[in-house]
């Protein structure tokens, strides 16, 4: 039997602020959602997909040659153009684009391909009390290969987060609890309808997996960003308020505020980014949030 | 000690230390230093002259060592002394350009002074007195010392100790000067610092210093009268915290100070040492560690002369710290505190690794403890040895450039694998320092025929009990240590070789060299997939640093191998400003490097060659033992500000020191980056690929970002930094 394989697209070392401690994180490529907002756009889809960094292009002309459905066209006036309804995702391109302007996003890896980066920050975590997290995309929606890197890092004494948008069946969160040390659950909008515009989505199930999880004992971290006039109203900010605190097992939020640092990745990707207008909030308006979600008895930490 | 805890500094408010200014005299005092930096230091015009009527008039049959007595005495008897309105800590030499009348005076006088017989040269600098014992006994109790020890001296010891007399009475001399002096300009200005300053300055040029602020000043005009009486350039103030802490605690039992006072007189010391050195030099301070019964020796002092360089933020000194599992969390967690605001120290060092290796070197266990970084990161023991540093910076680079060019013109038969073509390296490397080792002895031999620091050996065990000069076995402890530049470009170029050449079998060795003859004109793609696609050095890769071990290991054992003096030549791994330098004058380097690049920073990853963050070039540096390099051995990590300002950040940032230090780590300093260094980063991406900043609740490499990310991050860094 061929061995479990994951799409990937990214291992963060030293992430400080997946979790506790110093962690590597393992990004898995593909989500249920789209937010407006994602700084991860290539997190998206659940395929490979080629990224174009122009301004590392050394001419070379190796993918006109290469390319097998004449994907990459050279202008007359000398500049490139990328035709990607023509290309089969085939990765010539990337192979021989040793500047790497043309990179694939994915890659398949096994559970051992990962343990082997994972163990090396062993020390690392020990001496910091920090560990492993999944995050995406979404983990769970590879949850048979989830399953399999979680029992392989308990198994090795290693702590675990996962980093979820929770849009995912209860059963396969039941199947992963028991190896999972820290949820880190996100909240991105409380109203249904509001929900399903922005995220792609409707979120019952998100809210209701959330009360199961509280009711499971599972420590859970709430990871909520705050995107000015789509999610930040006060009435939404005390709804939420007044459902998270009705949550057992929430050790603290984490509020983030929006930023558009993401947005030239959509360009990369050929797609359209909606919130090119918009600012990030002020630091009082986070910090009125934070209020109100402290008046509830919430433990709060606005982010950065 | 005898047991009492005498530290008044709260831990709760010693991180306020940090937030300590200069009261406007010294604020003052400093910013002339800085101008001083700016303008150029200058130097003692008249000291030649001094040497040239010394000379002029020897005794018949002199011995050399007794004129090189008379001639530190005649300096310290009439060099000029410079004062400046509030100076607490006094005696700097007035340092300027020749006047033309003096100018006319050298030029009269050149013959006779070309007529001196040149030092030999090796190191005489990097000086380290036993300050303890100074501070013990006194200048006028080592002068009767010496004294008493003459009674029973045989001939030859006798014109050594002759010879001590002479030059330290030229130092009590010149103490008393400056005590005149200040006196003088006191007088005549109403000058009250100047007043107080002469009074301490009188009383330590015969007594041992009774007071904190006498401690200071004698170890001022220590470095004073051997850097300028006797050519010991970068003498530095040491273990003051350990040195200066009987005299410190005494104080303050009686009342007599308090940390702030403390804290002023340091800042004045620290400002006074940029009044000596003009700027791209070193001089340090090592604070923490232990005391020579193995107990961690943290006081008060450790956290006021980090809290001073953190004020005064001046070229000079810069202070190191000595870790060990026994050092308070308070005092890392200043450390961090100080890491954080960019000033650049303290560099962290590993106290446990330094001194097993020292006890490797047949350094005793109490000596072991007592050692400090001479300027950057070489080690000596404190007050008893005679050690040369960086002697000499080898270029790993050109090593392996000179290899290929080897079997490049036909000078060596073509290696049929690439262990041969190693062998070739190796060869060539252990070439060069054979040679060097070969061309040091000969200078040590010399040095210890004729001996040349009396005023040294009167400050550095057991040059008097034994009745030998410095030079001439007086000294406890006596090697040289070298220092390897550019090993990570050594090992990345020779995977490049294994790969390219013997592995895929694309380019010939010849083919391969005449790239980089070219600079990789026409190569592009070839240098990028170098850079992108082979194993480096740096990146938690077993397969690069398993070569790396083993080319650190050879480059220990080919300079142990060798003898220079009496002992076995000792390695290092750090380059000062050399990768700089020798960077410039090497062609391009198979690893990818453009001719005239800088080389590797240290004994990690190449610049920007490190991909996988701070805690991977960690593994890969502590990958092989640290424990022989007492040359020295640096392992940069760099974290943008904007990450050190969440308490995750501040964690991970002490969590990344001690893992490396628990590792095996010799030494690890960390540059906290501002705007300016991102912009340079923005001009020149390359160098500057391992940059990691923190991107929004992530972090990222500052050069994947794209320009508009970058111009946003620092934006953001500068408002973090304002």
């Amino acid at each position: 039997m061929a061995p479990l394989t994951a799409l990937i697209f990214d291992i963060k070392k030293f992430a400080i602020h997946d979790g506790p401690g110093i962690r590597t994180t393992v990004f898995f490529k593909g989500c249920p959602l789209a937010c407006w907002w994602c700084h991860n756009p290539e997190a998206m889809l659940p395929k490979r997909e080629l990224v174009l960094f122009e301004d590392k292009c050394i001419a070379c002309g190796e993918c006109f040659r290469v390319c097998p459905k004449a994907a990459h066209e050279k202008l007359p006036d000398g500049s490139r153009v990328y035709h990607r309804d023509r290309c089969v995702l085939c990765g010539a391109c990337a192979e021989v684009c040793y500047a790497e302007a043309l990179v694939m996003e994915g890659r398949e890896v096994t559970v051992e391909d990962l343990m082997v980066e994972l163990r090396k920050d062993i020390p690392f975590y020990e001496n910091s009390g920090g560990g492993v997290t999944l995050s995406g995309g979404e983990p769970t929606l590879q949850h048979e290969f989830a399953l399999s890197l979680l029992e392989e890092c308990k198994a090795e004494g290693l702590h675990t987060a996962v980093d979820t948008s929770g849009q995912t069946p209860w059963r396969v969160f039941e199947t992963l609890l028991p190896y999972i040390d820290l949820v880190l659950y996100d909240i991105k909008h409380i109203d249904e309808s509001n929900h399903q515009v922005h995220t792609g989505s409707h979120n019952r199930r998100i809210l209701a997996n959330l009360e199961r999880l509280g009711n499971s004992g599972t420590a859970i971290e709430i990871r909520m960003p705050v995107v000015p006039s789509i999610n930040d109203t006060d009435a939404g900010i005390e709804r939420t308020a007044r459902f998270l605190a009705g949550i057992q097992g929430i050790t603290r939020i984490e509020l983030l505020p929006y930023h558009k640092l993401g947005a030239s990745k959509y360009g990369r990707l050929d797609m359209k980014y909606r919130l090119a207008e918009l600012e990030p909030p002020p630091a009082e308006r986070m910090e009125a949030i934070a209020a109100v979600l402290r008046s509830h008895g919430l433990e709060v930490h606005v982010g950065s | 000690m005898d047991g009492y805890d005498y530290s008044v500094i709260e831990q709760s408010v010693a991180s306020d230390l940090l937030e300590t200014t200069l009261r406007s005299e010294a604020a003052n005092l400093r910013y002339r230093a800085l101008a001083r930096q700016r303008s150029g230091i200058g130097t003692v015009p008249t000291l030649c002259l001094i040497d040239a009527k010394t000379w002029s008039a020897p005794p018949e049959d002199e011995d050399w060592l007794l004129w090189r007595a008379r001639r530190t005495a005649a300096r310290l008897e009439a060099m000029p002394i410079a004062l400046s309105a509030g100076e607490r800590i006094v005696g700097r030499p007035e340092l300027r350009m020749p006047t033309p009348a003096e100018a006319r005076q050298i030029e009269a006088v050149q013959s006779t002074i070309d007529s001196i017989p040149t030092f030999p040269g090796g190191d005489a600098g990097h000086f380290h007195p036993d300050f303890d014992t100074l501070f013990e006994l006194g200048i006028g109790g080592i002068r009767s010392r010496i004294q008493s020890l003459q009674q029973a001296a045989s001939d030859e010891q006798e014109t050594f100790y002759r010879a001590c007399g002479i030059a330290i009475d030229g130092f009590s001399s010149y103490v008393r000067r400056v005590a005149d002096e200040c006196d003088r300009v006191a007088v005549a200005h109403g000058d009250a610092r100047l007043l107080e300053a002469a009074g301490v300055s009188r009383q330590v040029a015969a007594e041992p210093p009774a007071t904190f602020h006498e401690g200071l000043q004698l170890m001022f005009l220590t470095i004073v009268a051997l850097w300028f009486g006797e050519d010991h350039g970068l003498t530095t103030p040491g273990r003051m915290d350990q040195t200066l802490r009987r005299l410190y605690e005494e104080d303050l039992v009686a009342g007599r100070t308090d940390p702030e006072e403390a804290l002023e007189l340091i800042c004045c010391l620290y400002i006074q040492l940029n009044n000596i050195l003009g700027p791209g030099s070193a001089i340090s301070v090592m604070v923490g560690g232990r005391d020579r019964n193995g107990d961690d020796a943290t006081c008060d002092l450790t956290y006021l002369c980090l809290a001073a360089r953190h004020a005064t933020r001046l070229a000079y000194p810069t202070v190191g710290l000595a870790w060990h599992e026994g050092t308070p969390p308070e005092l890392t967690d200043f450390a961090c505190r100080m890491l954080r605001t960019g000033v650049g120290d303290p560099a962290i060092f590993n106290d446990g690794l330094i001194a097993s290796g020292l006890r490797d070197h047949g350094v005793s266990e109490a000596d072991s403890y007592n050692y400090m970084n001479s300027t950057c990161v070489e080690i000596k023991v404190v007050g008893s040895s005679n050690i040369w540093v960086t002697a000499p910076y080898f270029n790993c680079a050109q090593l392996l450039l000179d290899a290929m060019d080897r079997v490049a013109d036909g000078r060596e038969p073509e290696p049929h694998d690439f262990a041969s073509f190693e062998a070739v390296v190796e060869d060539q490397v252990a070439t060069a320092v054979d040679a060097a080792a070969a061309r040091l002895d000969a200078v040590w031999k010399r040095r210890s025929e004729t001996g040349c620091f009396p005023l040294g050996s009167c400050l550095i065990d057991d040059c008097l009990s034994r009745g030998r000069d410095f030079d001439r076995g007086g000294a406890r402890y006596n090697w040289v240590e070298n220092s390897f530049v550019g090993l990570a470009n050594l090992v990345d170029g020779l995977i490049a070789i294994e790969h390219l050449v013997y592995d895929a079998g694309e380019l010939s060795l010849g083919a391969f060299r005449d790239i980089l003859r070219r600079d990789f004109q026409g190569s592009e793609p070839l240098r990028q997939r170098i850079l992108n696609r082979l194993p480096t050095y740096g990146n938690a890769d077993e397969r690069a640093d398993a070569k790396a071990a083993k080319w650190a290991d050879a480059l220990i054992d080919i300079t142990a191998s060798n003898t220079v003096g009496p002992h076995a030549y000792v390695p290092g791994f750090f380059c000062w400003v050399m990768h700089g330098r020798l960077g410039a004058d090497t062609g391009a380097t198979p690893d990818g490097r453009r001719a005239g690049a800088a080389l590797a920073d240290g004994a990690g990853a190449a610049q920007g060659r490190e991909r996988n963050g701070p805690t991977a070039s960690v593994l890969s540096t502590t990958r092989w033992s640290h424990r022989a390099a007492l040359g020295g051995l640096v392992h940069n990590v760099k974290f943008s500000r904007a990450l050190l300002d969440s308490d995750s950040g501040m964690g991970a940032l002490w969590d990344v020191i001690e893992t490396y230090l628990r590792r095996g780590g010799f030494e690890i300093q960390v540059n906290v980056v501002n705007a300016d260094t991102l912009r340079a980063a923005q001009a020149n991406p390359e160098e500057h690929a391992d940059l990691l900043v923190r991107v929004a609740g992530y972090s990222d490499y500052f050069v994947h970002l794209d320009a508009n990310l970058q111009a946003e991050v620092i934006a953001r860094t500068e408002h973090v930094s304002a």
